[in-house]
C-alpha cells in the first residue's frame, strides 16, 4: 500500500506542517530530522560565510540477520539492528557548490557520531543530527574554498551544475516487517551445507543466508521527504573442487528476493544445490580445451545475464568525474566512463532495446523501489533504443548531456534497478541453434562453444589468501570477465561435451555491438551490484569471503540468450596450485 | 614492515575507528615498532545490535557436577593433528611441529549514549589458529626476514571455525587450513634460508623455537552470568546525566560480559582447554575547550567475575565526578612545555612502566636486528633504585583490591603461566619469553601471547611494581615539594588519570615513549594544586628510568588492552605512585575545530544547565 503525494510546487520548505505518520518511531525520527532541518536552514551560519543552500538528512534503521554453515555445521551467525544517520550540507549554489571536488585534505570535524539511539528519544536523535550537521557544514565551507582555490587558474571545460533541479516529492510506504527467526535460517543453511557430505569431490563449500529489513527516512530543505521500506533476502551456496591438474573449479547457486520465503520456500532448492555439486564434480575429470578457440559463442540463461552485468552494465552509470587539485586530474580522467561520449552512438545491434525500470516488481524482479535515495520518484528510463545509446542512469549530480536525475541514486551513486533488454527479433531456441550452426559452418569449425554459467566476482573460489585486492575500476576498456563455470563444445550433430573450465579473452563493451542473434525467451537474474567506484579511484579491497556490506544493491536483469559471431575462449592462464597432500578426513576414513 | 600497534583510546573519535586511526604505519622495510596501550572501549559497530533478554547458560550443568569433560572439539583437533603429522611426515620436507588453537568467544554487550540505548547484542564466534613449522628448532620458516620488505601483515589469518561441536566439520576445516599452511611454510623456509645466507651473521645465536614439555589441562567452560536486559537499563541510567549538558559532545557507556574458551593441541602432546570470563563497564565522555582542545575522560571497571563490578551508586557517583572534572577542565589553564619533578599516580606509573620497561623486555625485541634492544646488555645491572622490583605475574588475579585482566593459566603456545621477576631490588634479571629463545634464555616463561588470528610473540601480562619501605602519600608529596624547591622550579606536576600511551622500540624512529594524561595538576611550592590541561608526558627510556626516585604505599591498577605485532591482548599494570625527579611534557595534539555554532537542541527545561 503506497501513499504518494506531490507537494505543491513553490513551497520551498515544509516543516512540521506535514501530516504526521501513525507510527511512533517514525514520528520520532521524522520529528527530530524536521526540527533540526529548520534550525540548520534558518540559523546555521558562520560569520561572513555562506549559509547552507541545501540540507538533507537520511536515517536508516536496519535489521539484519545472517546465518552460514559449512559441511553441515553452523559458522558464526549474526543478528543486528542499528540506526545510522547521514547528513548532506551544501554551500554555494546549485551551479557551483562544495561537491564534485576531491582533495587530499582529510575530513575534519567531530567525526563518526552517526550511530543513533535505538530508543525513540527525540532529544538525543536531535543531538546527534546537530553535531553531524555542524561538522558537515564546516567541512562544506572548507571544501568550497578548496575547490575555488583549485579552479581559480583553470577554465572548466565541462560547465555543469553541481545539483540538478528537482520538484519536491513526498512518499511514504507501509512498514511490512517480515523477518524470519535466525533459527529458521540456521536450519536451512545447516541442511543445505550437509548435502556436500555426499559429494567426495567437493573439497570446500559454504552456505550463507542473509535477510535485511530496512526503513529509510529522508527529509531535505527543498520540501522532499520519504519513508521507504527496503527488504532483501538472499541465499548463496558455493562449492569448490580441484581437478587432477590442480585447476580450481567452483560454482554457486544464488537466489535473491525481498523476503525470506522468496529464497527459502522453493522446493527446487535442494535439487539445484545437488545438481550444482554434481556439475562441479563432473568437471573434475572433464576435458580441457585443446587449443585457444576463436569463433561463435552462444551465451545461454545465467551466462548471458552475467556477461551483460559484468561488461555492459558498468557502462550505463552516469558517474560524474569530480574536479580535483590539478596534480590528480590526469589520474582521475583515466576512470572516465567511455559511454559518456557515446550518447547518440550505437552500442548494441539495431534489434535490441534496453530500459531501466524500478517500478517493476514480481516475476523475478527485485531491484525496484518507489523513490530513490535523493527523494526522486522512481520511473522507467529508456537507455538504448534500436541499438542507439539514449541515456545513462544518473543521480542529481548531472553529467554532460543528461542534466536531470533519472532517479537512480542508491547509496553513493547511480545504480541500476531492473534492466530489461527487449527485442523485436527474438528467435525460438531451435532457430537460434540453427543460426549458431550456420556460423560454425561458415568458418568450417568442428565445434562451437556454448556457455551456460559464468562466475560472479562476489563468489570467486577461495585461495590460500584471505585478503584479495582488486585493481581497476569500471572504466577500464577491457572488462575482466569471470571464468565460465559451465561451458560445452557443441558439435554440428548437436552432441555436447562438458569442458573443465574456460576463460573469455579480451571482452570489451564493443563486442555487444556484434551480437548476431538473441532468443525470444529472456532470463531474469539478480546480482549484487558493488559500488561503481570510490571517488573514481577504482580500487576496491575486499576482505574475507562471507562479509556483507550494506552499500551493495540487488539489481535484476532480464536478458535473452546471446549469440556472438566471434569471441576468443581459452584455458585459464596462470599456474595451478598443487592438490592437498592429505585426503579429506571425512571421505578418506 | 613491522605492523605497528594500534590501540584504544578512551574518547570518541577514536573508538570505532581505533584500528584505522591508531594504526601507525611502520617505515617500509624499516624498523619502527610502536606499541600502544590504553583502555579500549567496546563501541557499537553497527552490527549485532538487537534488544532481547538472554543469558548464556551452556555448561551450567557441567559446573554443577564439578567435572571437567574434555570437549569433542579437542578430540577432533587431536585426531586431525595426529593424521596431519603422519601424512605430512612422509613428505620430503616434513613439519617438525604443529599446533591448533580454537578460540571461542561468547559475548553479550550493550551500549548507550546520553541515556538512550544504541546497541545490545550477543556474539558467538570461533577462530582457528595454526602454527605449522618446517625446518628445525634452530632454523625454521618463522624466522623474521632481515631487511626485506614483506607483506607480513598478510600473515594475519582470520579463519572462522564452526560454532557447533561437529567433529567432521571441524576436521574438514583443519585439513584444508593445514594444507594451505604447510604449503606456505615450505615457501617461507626457502626464503628464510636464503635470507640467512645473504645477510651478515645474526648477533643473537639462539634458535627459532624452544623444545618444551607438553601440558595437559582440562577446565570447565564458564558460563556468562549477566542479565542483559538489566544492563541495558544500567547503561542508559549511567549516561543520562551527560544528556543534561550541551557542552558534552560524547557521553556513553558500554557493558560487555565475555567468556573466552580456548582449545589447544600440539605435536608435543599438549592438550589444553581453558575458559576465562571478563566483565567490563566503560563510561566515557568528551567536552571541548573554547580553543578547540578535546577533553576526554573515562571511568573503566573490569572484573573477572560479575561480583567484581561496582554497584549503581558507585558508578553514579563516579559519573557525577567525571562531569565536574570535565567542566573544570574546560576552564583549566594550559601548561607550556616543561621539565621538572613530578608524581605519577599509580595508574599513570603503571602505564609508564608498561611502555618504557615492559615493551623493551619482550624477548623477540632482544633479537630482532631492527629493534633498539635498550635493556639487552643491562642484564644483572642496576636500572632502578634498590627498593624497586618489577614482576610479570599472569597467575595473579587480584592486586590492590582490583581484578587483574592480564591473567591466564596457559599462554597461546600452551605453556603454563608463571611469575617472572624482571627487576629484583633494582637489578635487571630477565625478559618476557615466548617459545622463541634468545641468547642465555633457551626456554619460554609462558608469555607467548596473541589475539586470535595473529602469530604469538612475547607479550606482557600483569605488570607489578613493588616498592619496599615505601613512603606515605604525604611523604611522597613532601619529597616532590623539596625537589621543586631544590631545583628552583615554579611548580611540579602530578599526573592522575591517564588514557594510555605508546612507545617506539625500533632503531629508525627515536626510541621514546608517550603517556597521555587526562587529569594533571600543577603543584606549587606551597603545596597548593591546580588542575591544568594540554600536555603529554614524553621521554626516552634510559634517561627517564634513571630519574625514578621513590614510591609510596598506594597501589593502583591500570587494566587495559595492549596492541602490538600479535594483536590486542588484555594486560594490567599495578604500581604505587612514584616520584620522578625530572620528566618532560610536550604540548598535546589539539583539534582545530571550533565548538558547534548552534546551541545544543536540549529541551527548554534543560537549557539552564547548558553553558550556551
Amino acid at each position: 500500500m503506497k501513499r504518494i503525494a506531490f507537494t505543491t510546487p513553490g513551497i520551498v520548505l515544509v516543516l512540521a506542517l506535514l501530516p504526521t505518520i501513525a507510527h511512533g518511531d517514525e514520528d520520532a525520527l521524522m520529528q527530530a530530522m524536521r526540527a533540526e532541518l529548520a534550525r540548520s536552514v534558518d540559523d546555521l551560519q558562520m560569520e561572513d560565510m555562506d549559509k547552507p543552500y541545501f540540507v538533507a538528512y537520511t536515517i536508516t534503521d536496519t535489521q539484519r540477520l545472517t546465518a552460514s554453515a559449512s559441511f553441515g555445521a553452523l559458522l558464526p551467525s549474526y543478528e543486528s539492528r542499528a540506526r545510522g544517520l547521514s547528513v548532506e550540507v551544501r554551500v554555494g549554489d546549485a551551479s557551483f557548490d562544495n561537491t564534485n571536488f576531491r582533495s587530499m585534505s582529510a575530513f575534519s570535524g567531530f567525526g563518526g557520531g552517526t550511530t543513533l539511539p535505538l530508543d525513540d528519544n527525540v532529544v538525543e536523535i536531535r543531538r546527534q543530527i546537530w553535531l553531524a550537521t555542524d561538522a558537515a557544514y564546516k567541512d562544506a565551507l572548507q571544501q568550497l574554498a578548496n575547490k575555488r582555490a583549485a579552479l581559480q587558474n583553470e577554465t572548466r571545460v565541462e560547465d555543469l551544475a553541481d545539483l540538478a533541479a528537482q520538484e519536491p516529492f513526498t512518499y511514504v510506504d507501509e512498514p511490512n516487517r517480515n523477518v524470519p527467526t535466525l533459527d529458521d535460517m540456521k536450519d536451512l543453511v545447516r541442511h543445505l551445507s550437509g548435502l556436500f557430505r555426499d559429494m567426495p569431490q567437493i573439497a570446500d563449500s559454504r552456505v550463507v543466508a542473509g535477510v535485511t529489513y530496512r526503513r529509510t527516512y529522508y527529509v531535505n530543505s527543498e520540501g522532499s521527504s520519504f519513508i521507504r521500506t527496503d527488504p532483501a533476502a538472499s541465499l548463496t551456496v558455493r562449492a569448490q573442487a580441484q581437478a587432477e591438474d590442480g585447476t580450481i573449479l567452483h560454482d554457486f547457486v544464488t537466489t535473491n528476493g525481498l523476503v525470506w520465503d522468496d529464497v527459502s520456500a522453493s522446493d527446487a532448492l535442494e535439487a539445484e544445490v545437488k545438481a550444482m555439486g554434481m556439475a562441479v564434480s563432473a568437471r573434475v575429470s572433464a576435458p580441457k580445451l585443446d587449443e585457444r578457440y576463436t569463433g561463435p559463442v552462444l551465451f545461454e540463461g545465467q551466462a548471458a545475464a552475467e556477461l551483460f552485468a559484468q561488461v555492459f552494465v558498468p557502462r550505463l552509470l552516469g558517474t560524474r568525474m569530480p574536479d580535483t587539485e590539478s596534480q590528480f586530474s590526469s589520474f582521475m580522467s583515466q576512470s572516465r566512463n567511455p559511454f559518456l561520449d557515446k550518447l547518440g552512438a550505437r552500442v548494441l545491434p539495431r534489434f535490441l532495446n534496453l530500459k531501466d525500470d524500478p517500478t517493476l516488481a514480481g516475476d523475478g524482479f527485485v531491484g525496484g523501489y518507489g523513490v530513490d535515495d535523493e527523494g526522486v520518484p522512481a520511473s522507467a528510463t529508456s537507455l538504448v533504443e534500436r541499438g542507439i545509446l539514449k541515456s545513462l542512469l544518473t543521480t542529481r549530480n548531472p553529467v554532460q548531456g543528461i542534466e536531470a536525475s533519472t532517479g537512480n541514486r542508491r547509496g553513493g551513486g547511480p545504480v541500476p534497478s531492473n534492466l530489461v533488454m527487449t527485442t523485436d527479433r527474438g528467435m525460438a531456441r531451435e532457430e537460434l541453434l540453427h543460426e549458431f550452426k550456420l556460423l560454425m559452418a561458415e568458418r568450417e569449425a568442428e565445434y562451437g562453444i556454448v556457455v551456460r554459467r559464468l562466475g560472479n566476482p562476489l563468489f570467486r573460489p577461495s585461495t590460500g589468501n584471505n585478503i584479495s585486492i582488486n585493481f581497476g575500476g569500471p572504466a577500464q576498456q577491457q572488462a575482466s570477465v569471470e571464468p565460465a563455470l559451465l561451458a560445452y563444445r557443441v558439435y554440428a550433430d548437436g552432441r555436447e561435451e562438458l569442458l573443465r573450465t574456460v576463460e573469455l579473452a579480451a571482452v570489451t563493451d564493443s563486442v555487444f555491438k556484434e551480437i548476431i542473434a538473441v532468443s525470444d525467451s529472456p532470463t531474469t537474474y539478480t546480482f549484487t551490484h558493488s559500488p561503481a567506484s570510490f571517488g573514481g579511484l577504482g580500487t576496491i579491497i575486499m576482505i574475507g569471503a562471507s562479509g556483507f556490506s550494506s552499500s551493495l544493491h540487488a539489481v535484476s536483469v532480464s536478458v535473452p540468450d546471446l549469440l556472438f559471431e566471434e569471441m576468443s575462449v581459452r584455458n585459464p592462464t596462470g599456474n595451478l596450485p598443487h592438490r592437498p597432500v592429505a585426503g579429506h578426513p571425512f571421505f578418506e576414513e | 614492515m613491522v605492523p605497528s600497534g594500534y590501540l584504544g583510546l578512551a574518547h570518541r573519535g577514536s573508538g570505532a575507528n581505533a584500528v584505522g586511526a591508531g594504526l601507525v604505519p611502520g617505515r617500509a622495510g624499516g624498523s619502527t615498532a610502536v606499541h600502544v596501550s590504553g583502555d579500549r572501549e567496546v563501541r557499537p559497530r553497527g552490527f549485532f545490535a538487537y534488544r532481547a533478554a538472554w543469558a548464556w547458560c551452556a555448561a551450567a550443568s557441567l559446573l554443577a557436577l564439578g567435572v571437567a569433560a574434555e570437549s569433542s572439539v579437542l578430540k577432533a583437533m587431536k585426531s586431525e593433528l595426529d593424521r596431519s603429522m603422519e601424512v605430512l611426515g612422509e613428505q620430503p620436507v616434513p613439519p617438525y611441529f604443529l599446533s591448533y588453537e580454537i578460540t571461542e568467544t561468547k559475548r553479550i554487550s550493550a551500549g548507550a549514549q546520553y541515556g538512550a540505548l544504541t546497541y545490545s547484542r550477543k556474539n558467538h564466534a570461533r577462530m582457528l589458529d595454526i602454527d605449522l613449522r618446517v625446518g628445525d628448532y634452530a632454523l625454521d620458516n618463522t624466522r623474521p626476514l632481515r631487511e626485506q620488505n614483506s607483506l607480513s601483515f598478510l600473515n594475519i589469518n582470520l579463519v572462522e571455525a564452526p560454532v557447533e561441536d561437529d567433529a567432521d566439520a571441524i576436521r574438514a576445516l583443519l585439513w584444508s587450513e593445514t594444507d594451505k599452511r604447510y604449503k606456505r611454510a615450505l615457501e617461507e623456509l626457502t626464503t628464510v634460508k636464503t635470507n640467512v645466507q645473504v645477510k651478515v651473521e645474526a648477533e643473537d645465536k639462539a634458535g627459532d623455537f624452544s623444545p618444551e614439555e607438553p601440558s595437559e589441562s582440562i577446565e570447565v567452560e564458564r558460563p556468562i552470568e549477566a542479565d542483559i536486559a538489566a544492563w541495558e537499563h544500567k547503561v542508559e541510567r549511567y549516561t543520562e546525566p551527560f544528556s543534561r549538558y550541551g557542552e558534552f559532545y560524547d557521553g556513553r557507556a558500554s557493558f560487555s560480559a565475555t567468556t573466552e574458551t580456548r582449545w589447544f593441541v600440539n605435536s608435543d602432546g599438549s592438550r589444553i582447554q581453558t575458559s576465562e570470563t571478563l566483565y567490563r563497564l566503560f563510561v566515557s565522555a568528551l567536552t571541548k575547550a573554547d580553543d578547540g582542545m578535546e577533553l576526554p575522560l573515562y571511568q573503566s571497571y573490569i572484573a573477572l567475575t560479575p561480583a567484581g563490578l561496582p554497584d549503581d551508586e558507585t558508578v553514579e557517583r563516579d559519573v557525577a565526578k567525571m562531569i565536574d572534572t570535565l567542566r573544570a577542565l574546560r576552564e583549566a589553564p594550559l601548561v607550556e612545555p616543561y621539565t621538572g619533578p613530578a608524581i605519577l599516580a599509580g595508574e599513570a606509573s603503571g602505564v609508564f612502566f608498561h611502555e618504557i620497561l615492559g615493551h623493551r623486555l619482550e624477548g623477540h625485541r632482544q633479537k630482532l636486528e631492527d629493534e633498539g634492544q635498550t635493556f639487552k646488555k643491562l642484564l644483572n645491572e642496576r636500572v632502578l633504585p634498590e627498593n624497586f622490583s618489577v614482576h610479570f605475574d599472569p597467575t595473579m588475579t587480584r592486586h590492590g583490591g582490583t581484578d587483574l585482566v592480564g591473567t591466564y593459566r596457559f599462554d597461546n603456545q600452551g605453556i603454563k603461566a608463571r611469575r617472572v621477576t624482571v627487576i629484583d631490588k633494582g637489578i635487571l634479571k630477565g625478559f618476557l619469553l615466548s617459545r622463541r629463545p634468545i641468547d642465555g634464555f633457551p626456554n619460554s616463561n609462558g608469555h607467548g601471547r596473541k589475539q586470535a588470528g595473529f602469530r604469538p610473540v612475547a607479550r606482557q601480562s600483569n605488570l607489578i611494581v613493588e616498592v619496599t619501605n615505601p613512603l606515605t602519600s604525604e611523604e611522597l608529596k613532601a619529597k616532590l615539594l623539596a625537589a621543586i624547591e631544590a631545583e628552583g622550579k615554579p611548580f611540579g606536576l602530578r599526573f592522575e588519570a591517564i588514557q594510555g600511551g605508546f612507545t617506539t622500540t625500533g632503531r629508525f624512529m627515536p626510541n621514546s615513549f608517550n603517556v597521555t594524561p587526562l587529569v594533571v595538576y600543577r603543584v606549587y611550592p606551597d603545596g597548593r594544586e591546580e588542575l591544568v590541561r594540554g600536555v603529554d608526558l614524553i621521554g626516552t627510556p634510559l634517561t627517564t628510568f634513571s630519574r625514578v626516585a621513590a614510591g609510596d604505599d598506594q597501589i593502583a591498577v591500570f587494566n587495559g588492552t595492549c596492541g602490538a605485532e600479535s594483536g590486542g591482548v588484555p594486560v594490567s599494570a599495578s604500581s604505587p605512585s612514584i616520584l620522578v625527579s625530572q620528566i618532560e611534557v610536550q604540548k598535546k595534539e589539539k583539534s582545530q575545530e571550533r565548538p558547534p555554532l548552534l546551541p545544543a537542541p536540549l529541551g527548554d527545561d534543560r537549557l539552564g544547565f547548558s553553558i550556551y
